[in-house]
């Protein structure tokens, strides 16, 4: 097709109305306030240390802080629950390689199936008393003696007390 | 008469100044308010460039944006071996059509915003019923076509057009910006209305 040059100079006037086009009345006095409220918070973010500028990025995506948080808190009962784990399999204690029971240890109480279970293994509430081996059987002989604190000492008459004031009346 | 219609739309474009080297030399030291400054000068004309490549109000607003926060960005490294208008017109056409790059296949025709003057405009009233053998056609429709047309160039040729005849930058300074010589951007500024001229051909006798 042959092009003179009327039809170019037409094709001119025609994009010339494209001039008209403009964006909405007041745009570009609020357009350069807008580049330059952004490029001063960028000198500012990039004056901040890393963990306000963390923030400030968990500030304009909730979403991935929301994510980040459930990750973080599933992490810490993994890491409970996995403690839990190996507290339990190392309070199989054994005394000379000889398995003499299992304790829990994960704390000294616990309330589990509606029972509350004290970890604390009971404290022996008979007389005390010292053992010896037998050398020859090897067997634990207990003494026959009782083992414990003199009797005068849960005896209140026996005891020997004296107040700060018994020492005037003799002056 | 074509040399004439060349010369008028070569309107002359003040691109680089004292002044302009003075306030990016400012702005290079950190003084914000003459980079201020110089995105009041520039920012109507890349928003135009960007409109017209992009036809879309929101997304022209949005790239110019980029453009003058990506150009104080690098602003450290312009060295003034062109001038600053050059330089953030570089910025912009890249970022343009990295943009129209991605948005392949999704136009929107934005023609909402023409201003309401070129309607009054005596020459274009005239353009309108006298050029085209459809006189029923408004300001609106034909617009339309022009702009459907435009889409249909390629991003190169649609930008020499949007520089050349709609923003009236001269030869030297788009070639300039898009880093060819006149020669070449002379050449494509005509294979460029030639398919306008084929797209329109219905309407324009």
């Amino acid at each position: 097709m042959e092009q003179s040059p009327q039809d170019h100079d037409l094709i001119r006037r025609l994009l010339a109305i494209k001039r008209h086009e403009l964006p909405p009345a007041g745009f570009f006095d609020q357009f350069h306030a807008g580049v330059m409220g952004r490029i001063e918070a960028n000198i500012e973010s990039a004056e901040l240390a890393w963990w306000e500028r963390a923030l400030l990025w968990f500030d304009s995506k909730p979403i991935m802080a929301g994510a980040y948080a459930i990750a973080v808190a599933g992490l810490f009962v993994c890491g409970l629950e996995f403690s839990q784990m190996i507290q339990t399999e190392t309070a199989e204690l054994t005394v000379d390689g000889i398995a003499i029971g299992s304790a829990s240890t994960t704390g000294p109480a616990s309330f589990s199936s509606g029972r509350f279970e004290s970890s604390i293994p009971p404290v022996y509430a008979g007389p005390i008393v010292s053992a010896s081996a037998d050398p020859g059987s090897g067997k634990i002989i207990p003494d026959s003696s009782p083992v414990g604190p003199p009797a005068f000492l849960f005896s209140p008459s026996e005891l020997n007390t004296r107040t700060a004031s018994d020492g005037l009346g003799a002056r | 008469m074509e040399a004439a219609a060349e010369k008028t739309a070569e309107t002359p474009v003040s691109t680089d100044s004292d002044e302009d080297r003075q306030l990016v030399k400012r702005a290079q030291a950190g003084y914000l308010p003459a980079y201020d400054e110089l995105v009041r000068r520039y920012q109507q004309r890349i928003y135009a460039t960007v409109y017209h490549m992009t036809s879309n109000h929101e997304d022209a607003a949005d790239i110019s944006q980029e453009t003058f926060i990506k150009a104080h960005q690098a602003l450290k490294s312009f060295k003034g071996d062109s001038s600053f208008f050059t330089w953030i017109y570089r910025i912009a056409v890249n970022k343009t059509i990295n943009f129209l790059k991605q948005r392949k296949n999704k136009i929107h025709m934005s023609l909402n915003d023409l201003d309401l003057n070129a309607e009054n405009d005596p020459d274009l009233v005239a353009l309108v019923s006298e050029k085209t053998p459809r006189r029923d056609l408004n300001l609106s429709e034909l617009q339309e076509r022009l702009n459907e047309a435009l889409s249909k160039l390629s991003e190169v040729h649609r930008l020499v057009v949007t520089m050349h005849d709609i923003q009236g930058l001269p030869h030297e300074e788009i070639g300039k910006v898009l880093g060819c010589n006149t020669g070449t951007v002379r050449s494509r500024l005509f294979y460029a209305r030639q398919q306008l001229q084929a797209f329109l051909s219905d309407f324009i006798q």
